[in-house]
Order: structure tokens, then C-alpha cells, then sequence
């Protein structure tokens, strides 16, 4: 798709004021003209904050998984469960419905993002021109499913919230938990971080790659 | 500012030119995967460094333990969990490995216990009844060895004695196990001071090996000659004082136990080391006994029969027992044609005390040196019967000076002791030579000698009846004229001698007389003393 671009005129929006103004030429760096805040043509090193983002989720995935995410201590019993034994149990306990959503929201899902999100950076990095608008769809699902990835925090946060029944029953978070919610989290952020135009500007003029490249380190 | 939006309302604002700043600056969002890189190493370091060594337990079942949630607990703290549950090569046993906790290194020697906690009844009582709710989990028992293991066997039956129970450990050698068993109470003075900590059959087969171990405070009381014994249910004992039961306590009664006491007259003060062995007496009279630790075998050979000996019938010195029958045997000796009944005794020479007062232990070859000496003085073993009621009998040893000499056979092995005929045996003896000796006796000659003096007799009762017939005829008239005339003398005689009669009289007359002059002679004698000059001058005149 060859499209004009408004960047290729030489133009800009403030993403205070939404003012768009004209960028004088032979200046890299500019700011709005009404307001004064600084204008980009694209989200300011979105590419790295992308990157550093998925890596330090992509750390926390690990622990995220191996470490239990749940203790509970009954009478009769003690156990730490990870989010896959969840998985495993209430797949063998015969409520499969519920371990596939289980599964997907929390396994599935964290991980999809983690590969969807690498493989933009990666696409707008080795400058990919094919199947843009593919990877457009990828990003809007990333960015839709990334609010649901909190189920599993929000389970076992009305969990332990619920069954504290001293000498019975205890529920208490494990340390997987707060993994596995800064692991939500900072996929959110990269996903916020990511700045989709860059998809389309390595298959749109050269004019546009120079500025955006300024903007680039 | 203004004038640059107003500049064209047709035309673009003019954007404000900025002082480039091509200087490369890293993102400040690169310490977001730094601080994550950081904090899953540090997790990761932990679980690394938490993880504590994995060792692997063999048990004969696997029942109650579940890898993953089977707990292996120290004094009721968790210090591992069960990771896998397999079978051994040989399928014979399970294999269950444990991930022990970091800083269970200790736990790694050869003699560190495990075994499975399950809701147990036993004769000790109930444990582990914490266990039927939250399921089985493997204790552990810290071992003091010092080679190091990974790889241990489980105990079937939980240790009754752990590492950190304080006391001193004894072994016992008994004949029988009775009805102990592994935890049974052990009391002194009827305090409980411990328990058997194990319980093994000899390798022989032949006794029974108990671990007994005595808790501290109470174990300064178990010295050198500690008596133990079966605690186990009732003794009964008929005494000069009646009847006399003991018992433990109610639940060594039901379920068994031992008793331990230092015997009457003990003076041992030194406690009995770790592993100092014992026996296990089975009752309490057999306890107190002193123990028989030198042992001298003799045979002896009896003619009678043995009807009535047992093995185990005592070998009694003057009523004092120092021996028992160990064996009793039949022998045919082919040279002379003959049976023998040899009898095996066993003598217990401690029994008799003075022979080791003198000094030590002493060797063999000397008892019987000093045996044949005994031999020589007319040492004699013989059956007597213990009771007539059940013909029982036993063997006594005494000194027969006036039995035949027999020669002292020290040479072989055992030595033979000289017998004597048992009591019964010579009575029996006796009666026979009565009998014949009276079966000799010649009875007719007898009556017919005896016939001969009757009739003599009866002619000699005729001359006394006519002997008795002439006293009556001749001498009776006799005395009777005999008898008249020394009444008439008596009657004279009184006459003569009468008051009245004549020689009364003068004989009266006479002692006055006698008394007169004798008046006349003391009035004679008081004047002499008053005046002893008249006996010269004759009587001075009165004025």
C-alpha cells in the first residue's frame, strides 16, 4: 500500500494540543508552536522501550510459572500449586472447560503477547515490508487480550482475600504471583510502548524513514 | 509565539525549531528489564542455593506417601518433601526420593532413621493420630555416625529411642521374648525408666536379643549386677508366709515389660557403661539368683533306674542347690556287655562362695584337682526323691566317709562322680535283707523246743501249787502262835515302860537330883568370880 503520509509533507501533530503544525526544514528536533511541547513524528525511542520492556517481561515469565502462585494449608493438607499444576489438576479433576480458560488466560496468553510483541519489534527492526496490515491485526489482538491476562491475579487475589479460615483453610499468594502480575503488566506497556505506524513507515517513502530514523537512535 | 499561528489561517503553524541534541542517551526504561533481570536472578540464585541435597529411601510400601506432598519431618519442623515415588530394580520395594531442605546436610549419615507416620495402635499406646487427617509423612531421626549416605533404608516400625532422648543403652539376652515387644516399659521400683528399643532373635536361633534403653536420670542405677527380669503378668509364690503375688503395673500385666533391681546386698556403685550385657531372667526369684558364670560338667553313672529324673532336676549340696541335670543318656558299652546311664550335671562352683574368696577365677584343671580331693573324703552324688507324691527326684552330693573307696577320674572329660545308692534304693535294700534274714529263721525247730518248756513249765506250776498248799497247812498255824506270843512281850514291854511304872519313877527322881546339884554348882561358880581369893583363903565371913 503506497500511501502520502502527512509526514512526508513535512507535517507533525502535537500529542498535547493535537495543533499540527509544519516542522521548519534542517531541524531535527522541534516542538508545538501552540502549547511547546515537544513534537514527534513517532512515539519517542518506541522501538527500545518496546524491547526493554518484553525482555524484562519475558524474565519474569519464567518465575512467573515455576514458582507457586497459590498456598493454601487446610487441615488435612499443604500444598504450593504453580499455575500449571492448576492447570493439571483441574484438567484430571474433570472441569476441563475451566482449565483451558485457565490455561489461556494464564499461560497462553502472557506468551502470545511475548512472541506477537518481539516479532513486531523484530519486523520493524529488520525492516519488514510484507503483510503490514497481518501484523497490525496482531497488535490490535495484543493490545484487546492484554486486560484479561489478569484473571489469574484477580483469582487469587479474592482468594486469599476469602478463605483465611484460621485452622482450616489458608490461602496465601505465592511468589509467582507478583511475578506473574509485573509480567501482565510490563507486556501492557510494551504494547503501549510500541508505536504500530512504525509498521508501515519502512514500506512507505524514504522521506519519512529519515525523519523517523532522527528520531531513532 | 502568536504572530507564528497567525501568520497564514490558510497556511500550517510553523513548528519552533529545538537546539538538536544528537547526543545518544539510553533510555531510562532499560533499568525496567535490569531490575527484572536482577530479581529473577536473585529468585533463581535462592531456589539454587535453597536447594538442599535429595536422597533416596527404601521402604517395603509406599502406602500414605505421595510425591510432591508426603512431608519428611524432624522433631514435627518439615526438612524435605517427597519428590518421587519409584520401585526398586527389582520391584521388590519401594524407592522414594526426598528433596531435603538447604542446611539438612547434617541429615546425611549412614545412621540417620527414617520411617513413614501412620495412626498406629500399639501396646505402648496410640500415635501418630495427627495422621489420619493430614495423611502419612516420613520422620527422620538425626544420626550421630560420621560416614556420610545418601541412599537409606526406612524403619517398618518407628524407633522407640531417638537421638535426642538422653539415657544409656543395654543389651539383654533372654531365653524367650515372652510377650514384649519393641516399646515395652521398663520399670525400677515401679517407676518406668525406659524401654526396649529393639528386639532380634540370635543368629543361632537359639535366644533372644533385646536393645534396652534406660533413661537418663534413672540409668546411674544400673550397675555391674543389675537383675532384670519378665515383668510379665502375675507372679504367684507360695511362701512359709502364705501366698504372695506380684505384679508390675496393670499394663505389664496385659501387655508385658521388664524389671529391673540391684540384687539384695549389692555393693557394685559403678554404672554399667553403654552396651553392657545382660540376661533377662524370667522371673524375679531367678533374678536375684547370683549369676552362674563358670559352669563345671561332671557325669555320673547310677545303677538304679532313673524314673523320676528330669532335665533341669537340681543338683543339691546339703539343700543348697549348685547344680542342675543338663543331659540324661542311655550307653551300651560293647567290651563289658554292659548298659550304662550316665547322668550330665552342670555345678556351678560360684554357688559355693569361700572357694572364690580366696582369690580369682582359677583353671579348670584345678576343680578337679580339688574335686578328686572331695572324691578322696568320701564325696558321693546320690538320687533321692524330691516328693513321694510325684516320685520326682533329684540329685544330692554329700560326704559318705564310709562309702568304698573309688579312684577319682580327672582325666576325662566330663569327670566322672562316684555315686551311692539313693535313700529308697537302700531301704528297699534293708527290708529285703530283713526279710530274708527272717525267712532264715528256723521257726518249727523253734515251736517244737518252744512245746518242750511249755510242759516243763506246767510241771513246775504243779510243785508251786503244792508248795503253796504246804505253806498254807504247816506254816501258816505256825506264825499264828508265833504272832500271839510277841503280842504278850509288846504288852510286857508297855508295862515296863508305862507312866506309872517303877523304873519311870526312879528314873524321875534321879535327873532332880542331877538338877540340884547343878544349881549348887553354878552358885558355886558365880561366887568364885566375885570372889576368886576364897578359892585360897576359903569364904570370907559376912559382916
Amino acid at each position: 500500500m503506497n500511501v502520502r503520509s502527512a509526514a512526508s509533507r513535512g507535517l507533525q501533530r502535537c500529542n498535547v494540543c493535537d495543533l499540527v503544525s509544519e516542522s521548519p526544514p534542517g531541524t531535527a528536533r522541534c516542538s508545538c508552536a501552540r502549547c511547546g511541547h515537544p513534537l514527534f513524528l513517532r512515539k519517542p525511542k518506541s522501538l527500545q522501550r518496546t524491547t526493554a520492556l518484553l525482555i524484562a517481561a519475558s524474565v519474569l515469565y519464567l518465575p512467573a510459572n515455576l514458582l507457586p502462585i497459590l498456598h493454601t494449608r487446610t487441615a488435612t493438607f499443604e500444598a504450593d500449586s504453580t499455575i500449571m499444576s492448576g492447570v493439571v489438576s483441574l484438567w484430571s479433576s474433570g472441569s476441563w472447560p475451566l482449565a483451558l480458560l485457565v490455561f489461556f488466560a494464564s499461560i497462553f496468553v502472557p506468551l502470545l503477547k511475548l512472541i506477537v510483541l518481539s516479532g513486531l519489534v523484530l519486523s520493524v527492526h529488520l525492516r519488514w515490508q510484507r503483510r503490514a496490515n497481518e501484523r497490525a491485526v496482531l497488535f490490535r489482538l495484543v493490545e484487546f487480550v492484554g486486560r484479561w491476562s489478569m484473571l489469574d491475579i484477580f483469582v487469587v487475589a479474592l482468594l486469599t482475600a476469602l478463605v483465611q479460615i484460621r485452622g482450616l483453610a489458608t490461602i496465601t499468594p505465592g511468589p509467582a504471583a507478583l511475578a506473574f502480575a509485573a509480567v501482565v503488566i510490563l507486556t501492557m506497556y510494551a504494547a503501549q510502548a510500541f508505536d504500530p505506524r512504525l509498521i508501515w513507515d519502512r514500506t512507505s517513502g524514504a522521506g519519512i524513514e529519515d525523519r523517523s530514523r532522527a528520531g531513532q537512535p | 509565539m502568536s504572530e507564528k499561528l497567525q501568520r497564514d489561517p490558510d497556511e500550517v503553524p510553523l513548528a519552533i525549531a529545538r537546539t538538536a541534541r544528537n547526543r545518544w542517551r539510553p533510555s531510562m526504561i532499560w533499568i525496567v528489564p535490569l531490575v527484572a533481570a536482577l530479581a529473577g536472578s536473585w529468585v533463581g540464585v535462592r531456589a539454587y542455593l535453597d536447594q538442599g541435597p535429595v536422597i533416596t529411601i527404601g521402604f517395603t510400601d509406599a502406602e500414605g506417601l505421595e510425591p510432591g506432598k508426603t512431608k519428611v519431618r524432624y522433631k514435627s519442623v518439615d526438612v524435605g518433601l517427597v519428590s518421587r515415588v519409584t520401585f526398586t530394580p527389582d520391584h521388590h520395594s519401594v524407592q522414594v526420593t526426598v528433596e531435603l531442605e538447604k542446611g539438612a546436610e547434617p541429615f546425611l549419615v549412614s545412621d540417620t532413621k527414617f520411617w513413614v507416620v501412620r495412626p498406629r495402635l500399639g501396646a505402648a499406646g496410640v500415635s501418630g493420630l495427627g495422621t489420619l487427617l493430614s495423611g502419612a509423612y516420613i520422620a527422620a531421626d538425626l544420626g550421630t555416625s560420621k560416614s556420610p549416605a545418601r541412599t537409606f533404608v526406612g524403619l517398618t516400625t518407628p524407633p522407640v529411642v531417638t537421638e535426642a532422648m538422653k539415657g544409656t543403652a543395654y543389651v539383654l539376652h533372654a531365653d524367650d521374648l515372652g510377650s514384649l515387644d519393641v516399646g515395652s516399659p521398663a520399670y525400677f521400683k515401679h517407676i518406668q525408666v525406659g524401654q526396649v528399643s529393639s528386639v532380634s532373635l540370635d543368629p543361632d536361633g537359639h535366644g533372644i536379643t533385646l536393645g534396652l534403653f534406660v533413661n537418663n536420670p534413672y540409668d546411674q542405677f544400673v550397675t555391674d549386677d543389675t537383675r532384670f527380669w519378665h515383668a510379665s503378668g502375675v507372679d504367684v509364690a507360695v511362701g512359709t508366709d502364705g501366698f504372695r503375688v506380684e505384679t508390675q503395673s496393670l499394663s505389664t500385666i496385659l501387655a508385658g515389660g521388664i524389671a529391673l533391681e540391684a540384687p539384695p546386698g549389692s555393693t557394685a556403685q559403678a554404672r554399667a557403661p553403654q552396651g553392657s550385657e545382660f540376661h533377662l531372667a524370667p522371673d524375679h526369684s531367678t533374678a536375684v539368683k547370683s549369676p552362674d558364670r563358670v559352669v563345671e560338667n561332671y557325669v555320673l553313672n547310677f545303677d538304679e533306674s532313673l524314673r523320676g529324673l528330669s532335665l533341669g532336676a537340681i543338683v543339691d549340696f546339703r539343700g543348697v542347690e549348685i547344680g542342675e541335670v543338663t543331659g540324661i543318656k542311655v550307653e551300651y558299652e560293647a567290651k563289658t556287655e554292659k548298659f550304662l546311664f550316665p547322668v550330665f550335671i552342670n555345678i556351678y562352683p560360684e554357688r559355693v562362695r569361700s572357694r572364690y574368696l580366696e582369690g580369682g577365677a582359677r583353671p579348670d584343671q584345678q576343680a578337679h584337682v580339688l574335686m578328686t580331693r572331695m572324691i578322696e573324703k568320701g564325696l558321693r552324688a546320690q538320687l533321692r526323691t524330691a516328693s513321694l507324691l510325684t516320685g520326682k527326684l533329684y540329685i544330692a552330693i554329700d560326704f559318705y566317709p564310709d562309702a568304698a573307696k573309688v579312684a577319682a577320674r580327672p582325666e576325662l572329660t566330663p569327670m566322672p562322680l562316684p555315686t551311692t545308692p539313693g535313700n529308697l534304693e537302700e531301704l528297699q535294700s534293708t527290708v529285703v535283707r530283713i526279710a530274708h534274714k527272717l525267712d532264715q529263721l528256723p521257726l518249727d525247730r523253734i515251736g517244737t523246743h518252744l512245746d518242750a518248756v511249755l510242759s516243763n513249765a506246767s510241771t513246775a506250776l504243779v510243785d508251786v501249787d503244792r508248795l503253796t498248799r504246804n505253806i498254807d497247812t504247816q506254816v501258816a498255824p505256825e506264825m499264828r502262835s508265833a504272832f500271839a506270843q510277841a503280842s504278850t512281850t509288846l504288852k510286857q514291854t508297855g508295862r515296863f515302860i508305862g507312866p506309872d511304872a517303877l523304873l519311870q519313877n526312879d528314873l524321875r527322881s534321879t535327873l532332880r537330883s542331877i538338877g540340884h546339884a547343878a544349881d549348887s554348882v553354878r552358885i558355886l561358880a558365880d561366887y568364885l568370880d566375885k570372889h576368886p581369893e576364897s578359892f585360897a583363903r576359903g569364904k570370907v565371913k559376912e559382916p
